[in-house]
C-alpha cells in the first residue's frame, strides 16, 4: 500500500547510508554521519486521536479553535454559498435511524504522511514540515486552490476576500497567528503556535518534551471538555497518543486512499 | 467580517496579490527617512552601558529584561528607571533624569515608541537566540551601545529574511519555513 511508501523511503535511504559507510570502511564516519543527519535528537510524528465515544459533539473545538486562530466568521450568506473558512469543523452525519441522535466527528485536517495537497502546490506554499506536519506558508500562496481541488478531506478554504476586523475583534486576535488575506487559501496547522512555545520552553529549561504538555496542546484539544482528542508524537510508542492509536476501535478516514492521515479516530461503541 | 463579499476569481485574486506586492516593493523604494518619533525620554544607551552597578556593569537585559529568555526584549517601565533616579545619578544632575522623576509625579507611564517592528507573519524569539544559541546582543543589535539617543529609523536588517536565513544557514540552525513564520 503506498501508505508505507515514507517508510519504504526511509529504509532505503538507512539502506543507502549504511553502503556509504561501508565505501568509508571506518565506523566512526557512520558515527558522525548519522549524527550530522539526525541533528533534532528524534524525528516527531505529530499526531492526534479523537475517540468518538468520549466526543458529545458538542462543537466547543471549533469554536475554540477559530478563537485560536483568527479563523474569520464569514457570516450566513457567505456560509450559505459554501465560502465559510473551517479549520475544523463537525462532520456531521445522518443519525443512524431516523428520529435517532445526531451522530458527527470533529474534523480538522488530517496531516497526512503522503498529503496530496503538497504535491499539487505549485508554488511550495504547502509541505510537510519534519515533524509531519502539513503545513501552509500564507504569504507564499498565490490562491490558484490546487490542493484544495487535491484534498480529499475538503480540508482546505480559500479566502474570497481579505477579513475585515471591527473594533474590539482586532483586539480579540491572536498574536501568535497572523490574519490571511484575500487569495489565500488556509488550514489547520495542530496550533504550531502551540508545538513552537512548547518546544521552547523544554530547549530552555533543558529537556525534552514532555508528553504531559502536549496531550492537551492544540486549542480544539485544549477546549475538549470530555477529553476526547488527545495530541502527541505518533513516533514515540510510549506516548499517550501512541497508546490510544493502537485500541482496536482505530481508524482513519478514507484509509484506502493511502494517505495515511495523523489524525486517528476511535469508532463509537456506545449507542 | 464583512458585509458584502463577491467570490474573485483565482486570477483576479492573484493580481490583487501582485498588486499588492508592487505597491509595497515601490513604498519601499521611495521611503524617505521618517522624522524621529517623539520619545518620552531621549535615552542614551552609551552613557549608560558605562554605568557600573555594585554587581558588575549595566547590562542590556537590566531594562529589556526579555531578551534572555523571553520572545520580546521589552522596553523598560519607568519603575526600572527609577530604581536607579530615585536619587539623583550623576554630578551636576542632568535634565533628563529631572524628566524622569517629573514623569514619575505625573503618573503617566512610560510610553517607549518602538520603531523597528518584525511583521506580523513573523515569529522571532530573543530567547532562542540568547538563551538557547549563545548570540550576544551585538551580534543582530551591532553598536547599540555607541548610541547617545533612541533610534529614529527602523534598523531594516533586523527583520530581512536574508539576513536571518544566511545566519541560520551558517549556524546550521532549522531553516523549515515555521520555525519563524507564523
Amino acid at each position: 500500500m503506498s501508505a508505507k511508501d515514507p517508510n519504504r523511503r526511509d529504509l532505503l535511504r538507512v539502506l543507502g547510508a549504511s553502503v556509504g559507510a561501508g565505501v568509508g570502511a571506518t565506523a566512526g564516519l557512520a558515527a558522525s554521519a548519522g549524527e550530522a543527519a539526525a541533528a533534532p535528537a528524534r524525528t516527531r510524528r505529530w499526531g492526534m486521536v479523537i475517540d468518538l465515544d468520549r466526543c458529545t459533539l458538542c462543537s466547543s473545538c471549533t469554536v475554540a479553535c477559530k478563537q485560536e486562530n483568527n479563523v474569520p466568521v464569514v457570516g450566513p450568506d457567505d456560509e450559505h454559498v459554501g465560502a465559510q473558512i473551517e479549520w475544523l469543523s463537525i462532520l456531521w452525519q445522518e443519525p443512524e435511524q431516523p428520529g435517532g441522535l445526531p451522530q458527527g466527528m470533529p474534523f480538522p485536517c488530517q496531516h497526512c504522511a503522503d498529503a496530496p495537497c503538497v504535491k499539487v502546490c505549485p508554488v511550495g506554499a504547502t509541505y510537510k514540515n519534519d515533524e509531519g506536519i502539513t503545513m501552509q506558508i500564507w504569504d507564499r500562496c498565490i490562491g490558484c486552490r490546487y490542493c484544495m481541488v487535491a484534498c480529499p478531506y475538503g480540508r482546505r478554504s480559500f479566502n474570497w476576500e481579505t477579513p475585515r476586523w471591527d473594533g474590539t475583534q482586532i483586539q480579540m486576535l491572536n498574536p501568535d497567528v497572523a490574519t490571511r488575506t484575500g487569495g489565500v487559501v488556509e488550514k489547520c496547522t495542530f496550533c504550531y503556535q502551540r508545538v513552537r512555545r512548547v518546544r521552547e520552553r523544554a530547549a530552555l529549561e533543558g529537556r525534552e518534551i514532555e508528553d504531559e504538555e502536549v496531550r492537551r496542546l492544540p486549542a480544539c484539544a485544549a477546549a475538549c471538555p470530555a477529553e476526547a482528542i488527545v495530541f502527541g508524537d505518533l513516533a514515540d510508542p510510549e506516548s499517550r497518543v501512541s497508546e490510544l492509536a493502537r485500541d482496536p476501535r482505530r481508524f482513519q478516514l478514507l484509509d484506502y486512499l493511502g494517505t495515511d492521515p495523523s489524525v486517528i479516530y476511535l469508532k463509537r461503541d456506545r449507542r | 467580517m464583512s458585509a458584502s463579499r463577491r467570490p474573485v476569481s483565482p486570477e483576479r485574486a492573484r493580481g490583487r496579490g501582485l498588486g499588492l506586492v508592487c505597491a509595497f516593493g515601490l513604498a519601499g523604494a521611495c521611503a524617505t527617512p521618517a522624522a524621529a518619533p517623539p520619545q518620552p525620554l531621549p535615552f542614551d544607551h552609551a552613557l549608560h552601558a558605562t554605568v557600573e552597578l555594585d554587581d558588575g556593569p549595566l547590562g542590556c537585559t537590566t531594562c529589556h529584561a526579555g531578551a534572555e529568555r523571553g520572545v520580546r526584549a521589552g522596553l523598560p517601565a519607568l519603575s526600572t528607571c527609577l530604581s536607579c533616579h530615585m536619587r539623583p545619578q550623576g554630578d551636576p544632575p542632568s535634565s533628563e533624569e529631572a524628566r524622569v522623576r517629573e514623569l514619575a509625579a505625573s503618573g503617566v507611564p512610560l510610553r517607549w515608541i518602538q520603531v523597528t517592528r518584525n511583521p506580523g507573519h513573523v515569529y522571532f524569539s530573543h530567547g532562542a537566540h540568547v538563551a538557547r544559541a549563545g548570540m550576544a546582543c551585538a551580534e543582530c543589535h551591532g553598536e547599540v551601545t555607541t548610541w547617545t539617543e533612541p533610534p529614529t529609523v527602523p534598523l531594516r536588517h533586523l527583520t530581512s529574511m536574508d539576513a536571518c536565513l544566511a545566519c541560520h544557514r551558517a549556524r546550521g540552525a532549522p531553516t523549515d519555513c515555521v520555525t519563524c513564520h507564523q
